[in-house]
């Protein structure tokens, strides 16, 4: 008998308060890899290029994971791996299309299988595809290949070693394969440690299926951005294992990976979670440590919620009804609604605490009014939703036990005001922009 | 996690949740037709086939 993904009580209930803690995102985690597994199965069941080359890279997973379970269940768990196989499948449906041969998207599993052997030291030797110039093996890193777009490259692994044979010469993976070699560039590590919590996670300018934000994703950063990139992430994971350590080991516990944005604005910062790639966001480099921080607490309130919503439903995804949200300028549907109040439930959080940060507790007060004030607005529309299903009534009511609590802490009447005008100019300009499709 | 009886699941949930297959070989998950595995996956296509767009697309301009 197959058993079913279910969150206890203590999860759900913990979840839906805004926390959930490692253990509730492990259990995320293991329900991603089994999305990503029927996936898979899906894609192999559906395949248009040479069975032969899907066999042979089935049979090495299946070699792989009966060699190293553990290892290869975190590598079909990865986000980047689930970015391709939802892509794939919905080009297998139809739902989507784009220029690459479908054959291509498909035939990444042979470099999942890859990278699989090179985890476990199962031999392989499969055939893998050149995009941009690369070949990608997932988590490791890309071979500079000279040669044109959709090119087949054979591709060995012997006992753990990794070799790329294209036709102007072989690439051999180095044996740090984080490392850049000769034509390989290698995954990039983002690494912080701060009273006692460390974290992990890959810096992925690399990956083929990392795309898929509302910013493009940036090329191949220099050793002084990814520098940059390090000191800022560090100083991050200072403040949010100091003041919200809870996050933080939530973080460690289930987010893999961040991939660099292209800047197209000086002005602007942006950040972008894709639901397929649960435990990974995107997001131009930070400018400071708290914004950092504000972005890890924002995007993966969204991993986690994404997460849930791939183990249950909480509304009705054909509901048409339209509703305002402060923090963006558009009609939101539900399920905006709703990711929205719950990204937004965990910034407030961070605020509350980083209050108590000599040097952004003047900033932290200001915008721990602001977002409490606007997570309780749109926590109302939530609320009167007739969307919602009774699994979806209990989540809100746990985002309002906690946001009511928040509500009640005392501010300066001051800062309240201020809170609480801005919330309504905010509100009667998004009356103005889209009257006709206001709700409430 | 809970298994199949130990976890949230309410009489007024109608839709079951996500199979648990972490624990099956890729050896039998691969060629499997069972009939519970068959559905949970046309549900996750059919969860795929809505539209998605990036979650947040938040922007900020100081």
């Amino acid at each position: 008998m197959i058993d079913r993904h279910h969150l206890s009580p203590t999860e759900y209930a913990a979840l839906a308060g805004g926390h959930g803690g490692a253990g509730a995102v492990r259990s995320l985690g293991r329900g991603q890899l089994s999305k990503h597994l029927l996936l898979v199965k899906f894609i192999g069941e559906t395949w248009t290029g040479d069975p032969a080359d899907r066999d042979r890279a089935m049979n090495v997973l299946i070699k792989a994971q009966a060699a190293a379970p553990d290892a290869v269940g975190d590598l079909l768990a990865d986000p980047m791996v689930g970015a391709w196989a939802a892509w794939t499948a919905r080009r297998v449906r139809g739902t989507i299309h784009a220029q690459t041969p479908l054959w291509v998207d498909s035939g990444h599993l042979a470099a999942i299988a890859v990278a699989a052997a090179a985890h476990s030291g199962v031999d392989a030797d499969l055939t893998l595809y050149v995009r941009d110039g690369r070949v990608a093996i997932p988590g490791l890193g890309c071979a500079l290949i000279a040669e044109p777009d959709f090119t087949p490259v054979r591709v060995t692994a012997r006992n753990g070693t990794v070799v790329v044979h294209g036709a102007g010469g072989t690439v051999r993976v180095p044996g740090n394969a984080r490392s850049d070699g000769d034509s390989w560039q290698g995954m990039r590590l983002l690494t912080a440690q701060a009273h006692d919590h460390s974290i992990n996670i890959n810096l992925d300018d690399l990956d083929p299926y990392r795309d898929g934000h509302h910013a493009p994703a940036a090329k191949r950063l220099s050793p002084e951005e990814v520098q940059q990139w390090g000191v800022v992430f560090a100083a991050s994971w200072e403040l949010l294992t100091r003041y919200v350590p809870r996050r933080a080991d939530e973080l460690a516990a289930g987010l893999r990976s961040v991939v660099p944005l292209a800047r197209l604005d000086p002005r602007s910062a942006r950040s972008a979670t894709v639901r397929d790639a649960f435990g990974s966001f995107g997001l131009t480099l930070p400018s400071t440590a708290a914004d950092f921080a504000v972005a890890l607490v924002h995007e993966f309130q969204h991993s986690k919620l994404s997460g849930i919503l791939d183990l249950m439903p909480l509304y009705d995804p054909a509901a048409r009804e339209l509703h305002y949200a402060p923090w963006r300028t558009d009609p939101r549907p539900i399920g905006g609604l709703l990711q929205g109040v719950y990204a937004f439930v965990g910034i407030a959080d961070l605020w509350r605490a980083l209050r108590d940060c000599p040097v952004l507790a003047q900033r932290a007060e200001q915008e721990f009014a602001s977002v409490r004030e606007q997570v309780s607005h749109a926590l109302v529309s939530l609320e009167d939703c007739d969307a919602l299903n009774p699994a979806g009534r209990r989540f809100t009511a746990g985002m309002r036990a906690v946001v009511d609590p928040m509500l009640a802490e005392p501010l300066p009447a001051g800062v309240v005001e201020l809170a609480q005008a801005a919330l309504t100019r905010n509100r009667h300009a998004w009356h103005r922009r889209n009257g006709a499709e206001l709700r409430r | 996690m809970d298994a199949h009886t130990g976890g949230l699941m309410h009489d007024d949930e109608a839709e079951p949740s996500l199979i648990d297959v972490t624990g099956m070989p890729l050896a039998e998950l691969l060629p499997s037709d069972d009939t519970v595995l068959t559905n949970s996956l046309r549900r996750l296509l059919l969860e795929l086939d809505h539209p998605q767009e990036a979650i947040s697309a938040f922007s900020n301009y100081p």
